[in-house]
């Protein structure tokens, strides 16, 4: 009998990891290359607001700049206007200069109608105050940039951001060299009877986040704190949604109604993580907590094991407090530069359930005996497949945001006097 | 890939286990022995044998080796010489064949030539408890009646 020929291959994630460095590349480049330009065009403007200084000028023309491509118009309003250097203490002593410019800037955008709103509050031949460069008077402004464009420092930043980890992802990857499909000796050739008991020990079970408990052998810690959640996404929402929000403002006062719309989305995506932050404090500090024992974290299959919740809240009406016995098959994979993991529910069975009762600064307590069916998979949690066994527990609360716990357990492979 | 499957065509690897319909529980002992038929000896970098599980299904490839040996190394692989090898089989992971998720156990031998493309072959068995016929995601019990309790 022959084998089954195998082919002895490289696996495929160098080709993912090449895209990945390139489209890092893309992004960081592109990053460095608009916050090149953004970082000229703020310092332009910082040093208007320091180091120009005032004068007075006469607008001679006025107009408004077009500059059109493949994807539309944009637009920036232009003034030619004359002024004399001060000299000693009188001013408009010096030689008379003319310059053509608005706010120092170059940068242009949608919307004739408010650069013509701009153009309008200036009148030919009269006279306004300018400011001129100091050391170069022939570099002057009608008006000084608005301090809302340091905030377009901040766009690149994600870009660069990006650009640093999908680069820098690759090339770690590459220094660790290539994997073959032929799995890795372990250190010691061969594996004796002796032996096998140890390696037994470096099952792919998981671990359980427990501490000894007060009625029953173990407490379970929650899967996920929502107050940890909460905190979390207030954070980055908060960050995500003041400089997003800050550039819609600007946007929206500079009657620059394209780019607005485009970043109002932005926006929105930042105003749903605080709704979840929200959402997540009201579930974290309005329910009470939820204590799970155990009287093993580590059950076999077949052999029944208690388990005692306990729901402490202050003025909760609950409709229903359930707890299951829940097992679910987790894939990670990697498709193009993204991480996708999929979950099957293999099993989600009710152990327990109480209805309509209130929580009035007690706790309530729910107790049952909960069986891994005889004949079940074992935990296992390698780093890109696991089979994960958990507690849930579910409340169902009036007028207050239904809560769902999860608890790892972890079941041994049962029998063979191994265990 | 013709290049190889003339390799192929030309040597092959024969891997026997020993095991009913290859289905071997925890704490058994997995013997066996692999060879190369051949019409003539095969110089060779390296020749070695894994007993391992590893993952199939829709997540990337995870995989552990129980069992390592390198038969040859730096020398000539007689033609029908026999490699035996025997190890105890631990209590897991288990054969599983789940939605997603997929264990596999299996004997690989590789042979890297001292000139052309390295060549394997594998023979897969199941770990399995006994009571267990298969790897389906789990043999279901009834579940327990719902206890009600509760303790102001």
């Amino acid at each position: 009998m022959s084998a089954k020929p195998i082919e002895v291959k490289k696996k495929d994630g160098q080709q993912a990891n090449g895209c990945l460095f390139l489209f890092g590349l893309i992004f960081l480049c592109a990053g460095l290359g608009v916050g090149f330009f953004v970082g000229k065009q703020v310092l332009a403007g910082y040093r208007v607001h320091t180091e120009y200084l005032p004068a007075t000028c006469t607008i001679i023309s006025k107009r408004v700049v077009e500059n059109s491509d493949s994807d539309g118009s944009t637009y920036r309003p232009e003034f030619t206007f004359r002024f004399r250097v001060p000299q000693g203490i009188e001013e408009g002593s010096g030689p008379e200069i003319e310059v053509t410019g608005y706010d120092g800037t170059t940068v242009s955008s949608s919307g004739r109608s408010g650069k013509e709103e701009v153009l309008a509050q200036y009148q030919k031949g009269a006279q306004y105050t300018c400011w001129y460069d100091p050391k170069n008077p022939n570099q002057a402004v009608l008006v000084k940039p608005s301090a809302w464009h340091l905030l377009w420092l901040l766009f690149p930043l994600p870009f660069i951001g990006f650009g640093l980890f999908g680069t820098l992802s690759a090339v770690r990857h590459w220094l660790r060299g290539p994997q073959a499909e032929t799995p890795d000796p372990p250190k010691t050739p061969g594996l004796d009877p002796a032996k096998a008991k140890a390696w037994a020990e470096k099952l792919k079970l998981g671990q359980v986040q427990k501490e000894p408990g007060h009625a029953l052998a173990w407490w379970l810690k929650p899967e996920q704190e929502e107050k940890a959640t909460a905190i979390g996404l207030a954070v980055v929402g908060l960050l995500w949604t003041g400089i997003t929000g800050a550039i819609w403002i600007y946007l929206l006062n500079s009657k620059e109604l394209t780019g607005a719309i485009f970043l109002g989305l932005f926006v929105l995506v930042g105003l749903a993580m605080l709704g979840g932050a929200v959402w997540q404090a009201l579930i974290g500090w309005g329910v009470g907590e939820t204590r799970v024992e155990v009287s093993t974290a580590e059950p076999a299959p077949g052999e029944p094991f208690e388990v005692l919740v306990a729901q402490a809240g202050r003025n909760l009406k609950v409709n229903r407090l359930g707890v299951y016995l829940i097992c679910e098959e987790k894939a990670t994979y990697r498709q193009g530069t993204s991480t996708r993991t999929e979950t099957e529910t293999v099993l989600d069975e009710l152990q327990t359930e109480r209805s309509a009762f209130v929580i009035a600064g007690h706790t309530e307590e729910l107790r049952c005996k909960v069986t891994v069916p005889s004949g079940a998979m074992h935990s296992f949690d390698a780093e890109h497949n696991k089979i994960i066994w958990k507690l849930r527990v579910k409340g169902d609360i009036e007028r207050w945001p239904d809560f769902k716990r999860e608890y790892l357990i972890r079941v041994e492979p049962e029998g063979d006097g191994e265990k | 890939m013709e290049h190889q499957s003339e390799i192929l065509m030309e040597h092959q690897i024969e891997i026997l286990l020993d095991g009913k319909d290859l289905v071997l529980r925890p704490g058994d002992m997995l013997r066996g022995g692999w060879r190369l038929n051949a019409a003539y000896a095969l110089p060779v970098k390296k020749a070695e044998l894994f007993v391992l599980w590893f993952t199939e299904g829709l997540g990337d490839t995870d995989d552990g080796t129980l069992f390592h040996q390198v038969a040859v190394e730096n020398a000539a692989l007689d033609a029908g010489r026999a490699f035996p090898f025997e190890t105890p089989l631990p209590p897991g992971p288990w054969t599983y064949d789940g939605k997603y998720v997929k264990i596999r156990w299996a004997v690989r031998v590789f042979i890297t030539p001292q000139s052309g493309k390295a060549f394997g072959a594998e023979e897969r068995f199941q770990l399995l408890p006994r009571g267990r016929q298969g790897g389906a995601p789990m043999e279901r019990n009834e579940p327990p009646e719902p206890q009600f309790g509760a303790t102001a």
